[in-house]
């Protein structure tokens, strides 16, 4: 097998047969491919089957609180723009837990990338339905069906103004790679959906059902027309799932609004207790 | 010898411009003062005041008696007239109803009148200004200071004339004022933090609006271009912990502040931190509570709330505010303390002390030194949680080449996940012996009065300077009476408590809430009861008086 300069031989509790296997090789390639090195990266996560990610990977990881990946990826970048982010929660974990996160996250227009690994299922604790389950849904615990609607992550993220968002298939690791390379060369938030099967709770959305559903958006697909890639993000199940990049919208990114931040690493700035002086002297009157 | 001055009206009538600008004439004029704010939580009408003490000494309270009341309502004078002495003053508007007879001095002037001759329509607070500066024995030349960088010339000029007109027309003056020429500095018990925090280097300040904590933000937010900073007002409390732990495990010294209420959605965020030995600095400004209680009273009833808060075991240091030149130290002190040692630092400070106002004397910045414990150069040997010490420098991503793993499970010494249970049992002696060292760098309480008295009277945070006049004045009397003043609480330091305890004296917990939980913590840690509490849970801070009154109560029992 192959090895990669990300690979640490950690023992892996990802079910045999996971999308989660496909996510981390096509993320692994995309890193060497644009000659990135461990300590280029910080992978952050929440809690979750695919938060475990950062674990399975050597590269800085954080490994925080369940829902709370988008705000400690905020936190890091605050301190050292310089570190390639990249973020990997579930569905439970990005649109559930932190679904409030999502949303504010996305309105900074952090330099980001973040993966939902959305097998529609909530895998750790066994089974439930998670934002993303279908409507009817049988789970472990909705044993007659989900009741709620079900959250489109992409609609969301491009009715927000999200800077980037794509969608790709587990099942299809080339194309992955491809989405994940322009996501981490994008500027801002580039939210990246993955379908992902789970093998062992969902035995709905699986490798096949999404294999006969998914198309690539075509070349003369305009990522830049918000309605028309609100429209085309609405698309799902038998009337074909789009993959690609949906939507892109040109924007500055978090850094570019700090004006009166000169450095891209705010950690390495070399403070003193005496540099408060002025501030001192205006409070005597 | 202290002077005591209350202003009140309704919100809106520009109470906060006089008491900023009172307070700044009194500085120029070299006296120490403290002032705190008596305010509802709404934008317009109700009653609001601000209390002024002034001396030659510094004040860190205000007193029960008062020698001046400027009251622009009626209000103002049926709550306070029982509290104005014998040689008190009364200023007041027109129609304000005084009591009959009225046994005082008193200047009525009509505030709409002096403003329609002078043109002035918004300088409500000058016309009082005018006549508190006449009162208290100023010369007229003092309202030559009443200037601001964002007022005209034009408004400067109609400001000074209002206020001589009403200098003029004010005829009571107090017969003594302290004399005193000293130089020092004016900040707020919330500014007071932000300048510690901007002292010690914090890069990252990211927090939720919540009374009584916003000030520090406000005032961060105005120098972040200047030191460089980035200030975030995060969309909630989870959001904030999460991102200055992510932060400061990024190297970059970080802080957030809230009440009680924020503190609450934080806590999970708290043993995080604690785990993954990420230093954080976190500032929870008491109000009443539970739930959303009283937004803008004050209260001292989160100490038995932090020292427990969030599952599971961890160390965590705990330190309280006495004073708001403490405020400053404490808070340059907790970044050190967090950063050495890898553990949470909680400050306890409460609406009384962050909103009020007094003067301090000048840090000496060059005595402070900043401790980052970072590591700078790559360390094969590095482990990230290592078992072979307990206070260790730390390697954060991209400072080396070296990668590092924060994580908030259990852990291995480089952050891995594990469910050892000889590794488990180890971790949790690493982070919890911590407190052993820890113990050696807090401060002893600080005992005031008569060292050797049967009565010492106990307390923490903003009470200090309220015990510290009571003790004054049972001194004064002659009487006996000492006062243990803690600011340091956890890890609680016991040397100079189990002194007192040995050689039998009758401790007395003096706290503004219901349990008396210091008094809960010095029983949990060194299981010796205190069956004397004098204690306060009405929103209101204490008063001395009200301490003389409980404590003769409670001896004559």
């Amino acid at each position: 097998m192959k090895t990669s300069p990300f690979d640490n031989h950690k023992e892996n509790t990802w079910c045999p047969g996971c999308g989660n296997f496909g996510i981390l090789s096509s993320m692994k390639a995309a890193f060497e491919e644009l000659g990135l090195a461990p300590e280029d990266l910080l992978i952050v996560s929440g809690i979750g089957q695919a938060a475990k990610l950062p674990h399975y990977i050597h590269a800085n990881g954080f490994n925080g609180l369940h829902g709370r990946a988008l705000p400690a990826a905020f936190g890091a970048h605050v301190a050292n723009s310089k570190l390639k982010l990249v973020v990997n929660t579930g569905d439970g974990d990005a649109l559930a837990e932190g679904g409030n996160h999502f949303i504010h996250a996305i309105r900074k227009n952090m330099d980001i990338t973040h993966l939902i690994h959305d097998n529609q299922v909530y895998g750790l604790t066994k089974g439930q339905a998670a934002p993303t389950t279908p409507l009817g849904q049988k789970t472990t615990l909705q044993i007659e069906g989900v009741r709620v609607d079900p959250l489109n992550p992409v609609t969301l993220a491009i009715s927000l103004g999200c800077s980037f968002v794509a969608r790709a298939n587990a099942g299809d690791q080339p194309f992955m790679k491809e989405i994940l390379m322009a996501a981490l060369n994008h500027r801002g938030y580039a939210l990246i959906d993955i379908l992902q099967p789970c093998v062992t709770f969902n035995k709905v959305n699986t490798y096949q059902w999404f294999k006969d559903r998914v198309y690539a958006v075509p070349e003369s697909y305009d990522p830049y027309d918000k309605v028309a890639a609100f429209s085309e993000s609405l698309k799902w199940g038998d009337d074909g799932i789009p993959i690609g990049i949906l939507y892109k919208e040109d924007k500055p990114a978090y850094y570019d609004r700090l004006d009166h931040i000169k450095t891209d690493h705010l950690a390495a700035v070399e403070r003193k207790p005496t540099d408060i002086q002025p501030l001192l002297n205006q409070l005597k009157f | 010898m202290r002077i005591n001055i209350l202003i009140g009206g309704s919100a809106g009538h520009g109470i906060n411009t006089i008491d900023q600008f009172l307070t700044r004439l009194l500085t120029k004029k070299g006296f120490h003062f403290h002032s705190y704010k008596d305010y509802m939580s709404r934008i317009r009408g109700g009653t609001n005041f601000t209390h002024v003490t002034l001396s030659d000494q510094p004040v860190h309270c205000h007193d029960d008696a008062l020698d001046v009341i400027v009251a622009l309502t009626s209000e103002i004078i049926k709550e306070h007239y029982d509290r104005l002495t014998e040689n008190g003053l009364i200023i007041c508007d027109a129609d304000v109803v005084l009591p009959e007879p009225c046994r005082h001095q008193v200047t009525r002037l009509n505030f709409k009148e002096i403003l329609k001759e002078t043109g002035n329509t918004k300088g409500y607070s000058m016309v009082a200004l005018g006549a508190i500066v006449k009162a208290i024995g100023l010369e007229e030349s003092t309202l030559n200071h009443l200037v601001d960088k964002r007022w005209t010339e034009a408004i400067i000029d109609a400001n000074t004339k209002t206020a001589r007109m009403a200098y003029e027309a004010t005829h009571c003056v107090l017969i003594s004022i302290p004399k005193t020429n000293e130089d020092h500095l004016v900040m707020s018990g919330n500014q007071a933090v932000a300048l510690g925090a901007l002292a010690a280097g914090v890069g990252f300040y990211s927090a939720y609006p919540m009374a009584p904590s916003t000030g520090v933000m406000s005032y961060l937010t105005q120098y972040e271009t200047r030191y460089p900073l980035v200030v975030e007002q995060a969309e909630d409390e989870i959001a904030a912990i999460n991102s200055i732990i992510s932060a400061a495990s990024n190297g970059l010294r970080s802080m957030t502040s809230t009440s009680g209420g924020g503190f609450s959605l934080m806590v999970e965020g708290l043993g995080f931190a604690a785990v993954a030995e990420v230093p954080v600095v976190m500032l929870d400004v008491q109000r009443p509570g539970p739930a959303t209680g009283m937004a803008t009273r004050t209260e001292q009833s989160d100490l038995n709330f932090v020292l427990d808060a969030s599952q599971g075991e961890f160390p965590r240091i705990i330190l309280s505010f006495n004073s708001i030149e403490d405020a400053f130290y404490k808070t340059f002190r907790a970044f050190n303390l967090s950063d050495k040692y890898r553990v949470p630092v909680i400050l306890l400070s409460d609406q009384y002390l962050a909103d009020s106002t007094s003067t301090v004397r000048e840090p000496d910045l060059k005595a402070l030194k900043i401790d980052l414990h970072l590591v700078k150069e790559v360390r094969e040997d590095y482990r990230h949680h290592d078992l072979r010490t307990l206070v260790q420098d730390r390697v954060v991503p991209g400072m080396t080449s070296q990668i590092v793993m924060n994580d908030s499970h259990e852990h291995d010494e480089n952050g891995s996940v594990t469910e050892s249970a000889s590794n488990r049992a180890a971790m949790n002696d690493r982070r919890m012996s911590k407190l052993n060292e820890i113990i050696k760098e807090i401060e002893e309480p600080r005992l005031i009065g008569d060292p050797e008295a049967k009565d010492i009277l106990i307390c923490w945070g903003s009470t200090a300077g309220v015990v510290a006049a009571a003790v004054d004045n049972l001194t004064g009397q002659g009487r006996s009476v000492g006062a243990l003043i803690f600011g340091d609480l956890y890890p609680l330091p016991t040397k100079t408590l189990t002194k007192l305890i040995e050689r039998g004296a009758r401790l007395i917990n003096v706290e503004g809430n219901y349990q008396g939980q210091l008094r809960q913590l010095i029983s949990r840690e060194l299981a010796y009861p205190i069956h004397h509490s004098i204690l306060k849970y009405d929103g209101r801070q204490f008063s001395p008086g009200y301490i003389l009154k409980a404590y003769e109560e409670m001896i004559q029992k």
